[in-house]
């Protein structure tokens, strides 16, 4: 009798597949509603700075530094128009300063003489004038040498300065390793992709393809987040010709795949 | 989803494993609070019904609308008994035996008790999967954040970066395991508690019922 009766008790077989659904719905509100939200880098844009030690005439040599700056800073709007911002190349300048170099003392000149009081000897002011010429053309000289000791270390690792740009491969390179770095996620050891990037005329990343994957989705993904993330700060290919290069990321950096 | 996908194999095994305590434990508080409410209602109305009625016969004929309730096993347990020792005197044709015989109250009392028992552990049924779960998932989910921690450690060392962006993904899909062991453990803990407590007073109310019924039988039957 007693055993008819505690068999009407429900069980909780049916309660747990109650619970398993339960557990199935909030699930799929946490997978849906993203509650646990993504764990996506910083996307904003960054903006690259190179930092160049730019020859400034020493104020012991008795002329305003103005005039010096004037010298460096006025030969590049001559130079390659789209040049990208890293491969400001100071070699291509050698030729340009000397023109302002030899003005800097015909202007400089003007502003003695009128100091120089008229009674003066016309004698004094030319011999002030030929040495400040003689100074103005040493300084020049320093600067030019010291550009030509710089020659491929300035702008671009191994650029030659030629013409602005001539390094891209190397440029980009440095992008996707700055990006890489900031979106770097791996599972496996080491891993690495080898990777064609095609580079439109517009400075866009047209075209990724993977020619080896790593086998770890993690670092497959983080190296496509990579190059969509550097491909957001591009500048143009030289010559507005497509580019296309092939590069090999490993979490240590980007190689250049020849 | 995606950051379980990226979790290592020991951390999806904790994670696997503390789904199923989350699960169990709240299939058990569903299946508890059913069968402890249903209980507490039939109870009441069982033992109204009980003081209403004038004759156990009477009562032992309706016991089906009181089935959910403890004490309707407990009056089946005595009343049962009572009938058996009726029987015994009817076939020794000695009227005397009951009156006389105390240990008939006593074979009563027993099977009373026996019968409390009995309602007591299937009660508290699955109430120590509770416990365990309530002592043990906060546990287990430290185990898996310590090693998913680990292997983000390793990995960090193997990329060689200590950005954010490296650090970050690793500890956060380690601390997962945490957050789950603690969603299991909570509410495993507040059922236990909360059934401890009901279960308690229904055991109380089966002491009162037990004693009540053994004063009515001393009462009526054994001073015949």
């Amino acid at each position: 009798m007693k055993r008819g009766l505690t068999a009407r008790y429900p069980g909780p077989g049916g309660m747990f597949i109650v619970s398993f659904l339960c557990h199935a719905v909030a699930l799929a509100i946490v997978a849906n509603w993203n509650l646990f939200g993504e764990l996506k880098p910083d996307e904003t844009p960054v903006t690259y700075v190179d930092m160049v030690t730019l020859p400034v005439a020493s104020p012991q040599s008795g002329t305003p530094a103005p005039a010096a700056e004037k010298a460096v800073e006025a030969p590049p709007q001559p130079a390659a128009p789209p040049a990208p911002p890293p491969v400001m190349s100071h070699p291509v300048q050698p030729a340009k300063p000397a023109k302002p170099a030899a003005k800097a003392p015909a202007a400089a000149t003007p502003g003695n003489a009128k100091e120089t009081p008229a009674a003066e000897s016309n004698d004094f002011t030319q011999r002030m004038a030929k040495l400040e010429q003689l100074a103005q053309e040493r300084r020049q000289a320093e600067v030019l040498e010291r550009l030509k000791k710089k020659g491929t270390r300035t702008g671009m690792p191994g650029a030659k300065g030629a013409e602005a740009g001539s390094d891209y491969p190397t440029y980009l390179q440095s992008r996707l390793k700055d990006a890489l770095k900031e979106v770097m996620v791996s599972q496996t050891k080491s891993p690495y992709v080898i990777a064609t990037i095609t580079v439109s005329p517009d400075g866009r990343i047209a075209q990724y393809h993977v020619e080896k994957g790593s086998g770890d989705p993690l670092f497959d993904d983080a190296v496509q987040r990579a190059v969509t993330l550097a491909g957001k700060s591009l500048v143009p290919p030289p010559g507005g010709a497509k580019f296309k290069g092939m590069f090999r990321f490993r979490p240590e950096g980007v190689g250049i795949n020849k | 989803m995606g950051m379980f996908a990226a979790t290592g194999l020991v951390v999806k095994l904790v994670l696997i494993v503390l789904l199923y305590f989350s699960v169990v434990s709240w299939g058990i508080i569903f299946y508890k609070l059913l069968q402890v409410y249903r209980a507490n209602g039939a109870s009441e109305r069982f033992l109204e019904f009980f003081w209403k009625a004038k004759r156990f016969d009477a009562i032992g004929s309706q016991l089906d609308r009181f089935e959910n309730s403890p004490l309707t096993v407990l009056f089946q347990e005595g009343y049962g008994e009572l009938k058996r020792l009726q029987e015994k005197v009817v076939e020794k044709a000695d009227p005397s035996i009951v009156s006389t015989d105390l240990g008939g109250i006593d074979n009563i009392a027993r099977a009373l008790r026996r019968a409390t028992t009995s309602e007591i552990t299937r009660l508290e049924k699955y109430l120590t999967f509770l416990a365990t779960t309530g002592a043990t998932a906060p546990f287990i989910g430290l185990f898996g954040t310590v090693w998913g921690i680990m292997t983000a450690f390793e990995k960090i060392g193997q990329s060689g970066s200590a950005s954010l962006a490296v650090v970050a993904p690793g500890i956060a899909e380690a601390l997962i395991a945490t957050a789950i062991g603690l969603v299991a453990a909570i509410p495993a803990v507040m059922g236990y508690n909360h059934f401890q407590h009901k279960i308690k007073v229904l055991i109380s109310e089966m002491d009162s019922f037990s004693t009540e019924f053994l004063n009515i039988v001393q009462r009526n039957f054994a001073g015949r």
